[in-house]
Parts: structure tokens; sequence; C-alpha cells
């Protein structure tokens, strides 16, 4: 193949834009969680002060147990849900690239505008949801559901699990459709009904694309910053606070740099080793065994 | 006479079943967008009825007109197109320059390169605010929407070089060297050959990068305090915390502000789709 140097130089902007605009705020940001960083960036050593601080706080603990909470349920959810979707749109119909792409629009939609949706829709006093739940009987009477702990939590999964399941869907629908004919016809000459398939044939084969797909929205669930800030802000009181928010909290409220910064690194360690389990499951293969 | 057989209609009575599973779960998901349209169709007087109608009583479109008195949307959405038009453009530039490196030639560490680019988009954003925060500050670029340029762009970048990258994968190399035959230097097979050949791709990248900037609410949030640099999320977002909320207007202007987002997606659908699912499929 040609000489590789050439190579670095194509690949040279895209690098130096990473390394500046991206490398040199982690280093800084690194640096300040071991470090008291006053509002007018004065650092004075902490070393590790920050990062006890933060792993003893009642916040942060709380933070990251919805964090989790948050992640797990939104996945679970996700591949419920994703994977009946999935199966009923692997087959062929009229309209399937329609209904679709339907699926598809919560996903196509901001954060922000989600958030804003959901906050309207469960609003205590003129919420859509309470009417439609009230009107079923499911309720008795209409709950403030963002305004106690107890419900809040729970509305904002709920918001996550709309938004996130088309491409939990798309993801699963893919896999489906990679599953090559053959198996199944051949299981059907074996006299195999519907349930046998789908458990000695299609769960095998799709649960690489499950594990990937679930890696990847643990990830993303786990870094939600907009859909938590807009629609409930953290509250009431921090019932509803993750990780992302306690650090824009501790930064632009508190004005705490040095313990948002630890309290960062934290969360982005747990992320990047999501992350590399994320690309061990892709294989290490290059890109262009793939083809389309 | 032709018997229907019992086992055929009773397939045929699943298939019906599993048809109206589909749409319910299908309105399911559409429902809260059917949502944001009525109410944004509704008077005020019908958007805080008691109890709540699913329909609006008189349809009125007085939301699309006053929104834009309300609050400066026009200004807001200026501002996004006009960041999220920058960023996908110099996205578009140097990540076809870096996906024809990482395509075309055999680099040591190439690999463990890309992944690395890849791993950068993992990274939670909060991480990058307080430092972009501080370097604007410095630099007194805060309330400009340059850095919310730079911003945008080294966040799209990493995934949009890595889909192209796969896309060139994907056009044979003998053609790359058919064309130095013919006497093309590298820059022209990039160029006459690959950049073309890949316009499929490139139209994904291209939205892609639009759309994540148009999205993107932290750190426009963040890097603009003055009105007149928010952008459509920041805007709407900011609205909902006013005291008196006019929810029939915030629905008007999300619908209005969501409009790119679903028609770019949809032209898109099948690009971003094979990006997306390539190298999880095998």
């Amino acid at each position: 193949m040609k000489s590789q140097k050439e190579g670095y130089l194509y690949v040279l902007p895209c690098l130096v834009v990473l390394l500046v605009v991206l490398g040199f705020p982690i280093l800084f940001v690194v640096w300040a969680g071991f470090n008291d960083v006053s509002a007018t960036l004065q650092f004075a050593w902490k070393g590790l002060g920050n990062y006890a601080r933060v792993l003893r706080d009642r916040s942060f603990l709380v933070a990251l147990w919805n964090t989790i909470v948050f992640s797990v349920s939104s996945v679970a959810f996700h591949l419920l849900i994703g994977i009946i979707l999935a199966l009923l749109l692997n087959r062929k119909f009229w309209g399937r690239k329609l209904l679709r792409t339907v699926v598809l629009i919560p996903w196509m939609l901001a954060y922000v505008v989600g958030a804003i949706t959901w906050r309207w829709m469960a609003n205590g006093s003129y919420g859509i949801l309470n009417e439609v739940l009230f009107r079923i009987g499911v309720i008795r009477d209409y709950v403030p559901w963002l305004g106690q702990p107890s419900t809040a939590m729970p509305m904002v999964i709920l918001a996550n699990i709309w938004k996130q399941v088309p491409f939990v869907m798309l993801m699963l629908l893919a896999g489906l459709q990679a599953i090559p004919v053959e198996q199944y016809e051949a299981a059907h000459l074996d006299g195999a009904n519907a349930w046998t398939e789908f458990w000695k044939i299609t769960l095998p084969n799709v649960r690489r694309v499950v594990l990937i797909t679930m890696t990847l929205d643990f990830i993303w669930s786990f870094k939600q910053f907009d859909l938590v800030y807009v629609m409930t802000g953290g509250g009431p009181g921090i019932s509803t606070e993750v990780l992302s928010t306690i650090v824009y909290r501790q930064y632009f409220s508190a004005m705490q740099f040095g313990v948002g910064s630890a309290t960062a690194v934290l969360l982005t360690a747990v992320v990047l080793v999501l992350s590399y389990l994320y690309i061990l499951l892709m294989g290490k293969s290059k890109v262009s065994d793939e083809v389309y | 006479m032709k018997s229907i057989s019992l086992p055929s209609v009773k397939r045929e009575l699943v298939k019906g079943l599993l048809m109206l599973l589909l749409v319910a779960m299908a309105l399911a998901m559409l429902f809260p967008v059917l949502w944001i349209l009525s109410t944004a169709l509704k008077s005020r007087a019908d958007t805080f009825a008691v109890p709540p109608r699913l329909l609006p009583k008189t349809i009125t479109v007085e939301s699309f007109v006053t929104i834009w008195k309300v609050q400066p949307f026009i200004r807001y959405f200026a501002n996004s197109a006009l960041v999220a038009l920058t960023t996908c453009l110099v996205n578009l530039a140097i990540a076809n320059l870096a996906a024809y490196g990482f395509s075309r030639f055999r680099m040591r560490g190439g690999m463990s390169l890309l992944l690395g680019i890849l791993l950068t988009q993992m990274i939670p954003g909060v991480l990058f605010v307080l430092p972009f925060f501080m370097v604007m500050g410095r630099l007194h670029l805060v309330n400009g929407l340059l850095p919310l340029i730079i911003a945008h762009t080294s966040f799209a970048l990493p995934f949009c070089t890595w889909m192209l990258t796969g896309y060139y994968d994907t056009i044979p190399k003998a053609l790359d060297e058919s064309a130095t035959i013919d006497g093309c230097n590298r820059n022209q097979v990039l160029s006459k050959i690959l950049l073309p050949l890949s316009l499929p791709g490139n139209t994904a990248t291209l939205i892609f990068g639009f759309l994540l900037s148009w999205n993107e609410f932290l750190f426009a949030l963040t890097l603009n305090t003055s009105q007149l640099r928010y952008t459509f999320p920041v805007g709407i977002a900011l609205l909902v915390g006013e005291y008196r909320v006019e929810w029939n207007q915030i629905m008007a202007a999300s619908l209005i502000g969501s409009l790119p987002a679903i028609v770019l997606y949809t032209l898109v659908d099948k690009h971003l789709i094979k990006g997306m699912v390539a190298g999880s499929i095998k």
C-alpha cells in the first residue's frame, strides 16, 4: 500500500482539532480535580481531597444511584419494547417503511423537545397523562408526577424510554434482518414451531447486536444531561439528579470548580470503561470488512 | 368450491392481531408528537382547559403567529442555522480528509487511532463545559457563536470520520489505482473519484453534523448568556422556566424547530442506519 506518512497528513486536521479542542479541556479538568479551584481560577493543590469529599457527599451518592437506576431501567425497557417492535417490523407488509419511520420520530427530535413535551404531558393540573389515566381508571385523582420525589424519576425514565426506543429497535431490526433465511427454512423442515424458532435461531443470532446496543444505550443513558435538566432540573429536591446534572450544579450553582471536576472525572471514568467494553464487543476487525 | 382450512384462518387471525399490536405501539410512540401538534393549535384558554382535551376545541394558529413576538425566535433560529451550517461544512471537510487517510493508507496504529477518536465521542459533555467556558471567557469570545461552532464541530467529527471511513472502504481501491495510472495525484483521486462516489455517505455526514448542532443544548446553554445568541433548544428550554408558561406557544415553537430534524432524518434514513449498524452486524 502507499507510504504511511502521507496518511498522517490527511488525518492531521482531524487530530489537531480533537487534541486542541477536546484534549486540552480533559487535561484541565483532570488537573482541576486535584485542586481547590476558586472562582477566579486560583489553584490550590488538594490531592485526593476533592474525591474524598465527593464520594462522601450525599447528593453525589443520590445522583449516582439515580443514574444507575435511570440507565438500567432505560436499557431494560428499551430492549423489551425494542425487540417486540423489531420482530413486528421484520415482516414484509404494505406500509412497513412508513410505520418504521413513524416509530423513529421520537429519536429524531431534540432531547430538549422531548423533555419539554413530557413535562407538559405530566403536568399535575393540565397534563393529558393525568386525564387519560384518570379516564381509564388507573388513577383515582390527578397525580403531580413531577412534583413529588416518588413519581418524578419514573416519569423521567418513561420519557427516556420513549425517546430512545426507536434507536434500539432499529439496531435490533438490522440484526434480525441479517439472520440467514436458510436457518429458518431448515428448522421449519425439521418441524420447529414459532416459539422454538425464536429461542433456538433468532436469539442466538442477535446476541451480539443486543450486547452492543445495550452497551451503547447504557453509556448514553449514563451521561444523559439535556433530558433531566430541562424536564425537572434535578428536582424535586435532588430526587432526579443524575451525575451530569450534579456536575453542572457544582460548577454553575455552587461554583465548586474543583469538586465539580472531580465528579466529572469519576463520571467519565465509568463511561470510558463501558466504552472500552463497547469497542471490544464490536471486534477488532477493520470497518472495511463490512460490505453494504 | 375451495374449503378454507382452519390453520390458515388461524394464521391470518394471528397476523391481523400482530398488525394491530404494531399499529397500537406506533400510535403510542407518536402520541406525544401528536400532542405537540394539538397543543400548538389550541388557544390559550383551551390549552389550560380543565379537564385537558385531546383535541383543540377550535383550531387556531395564533400560537404560530404570536411566538415570534413573545421571544426573538427568528433570532434563535437564525443563530441555530448559522452554527449548524458552519459546523456541518467544516466537519465535512475535515472528516473527508481524515477518512481518506484512514481508508487508503496503511498507518501503524491507524486502527487504534480511529478507535481512539471514536472514544472521544463517548466522553460526557459536562467534562468539557468548564474549560470551554473559562477559555472562551479569557479570550473574550463568550457570547459569540464561534465557540459554539468549534465545540459542535469537535463533537460531530469522531462519528462522521468513522462513518465516512467505512463508506470509503466500500469503494474498491482498484478505482484509485486506475486513476493513478491515468495520471491523477493523491488529491485528485480524492476529489475526482472518491468524493463523487461517496455522495450518499457525505450527505448523511452533512445532515448528521447539522442536526447534532441544531439540537445541541448543553454548550449552547453554557457558552451564550446573552439572549441575542440563544439557539433554538436554549430558547424553548428557557421559555419553560418562566413564571407564566404559554404552553401552546412553546409547543408551536418546538414543532417549528423540530421540522428540520424530521425532514432531514427522513431523507437520509437509509444511509444513517448503514453508518450506525456498520461494524455491529457481522
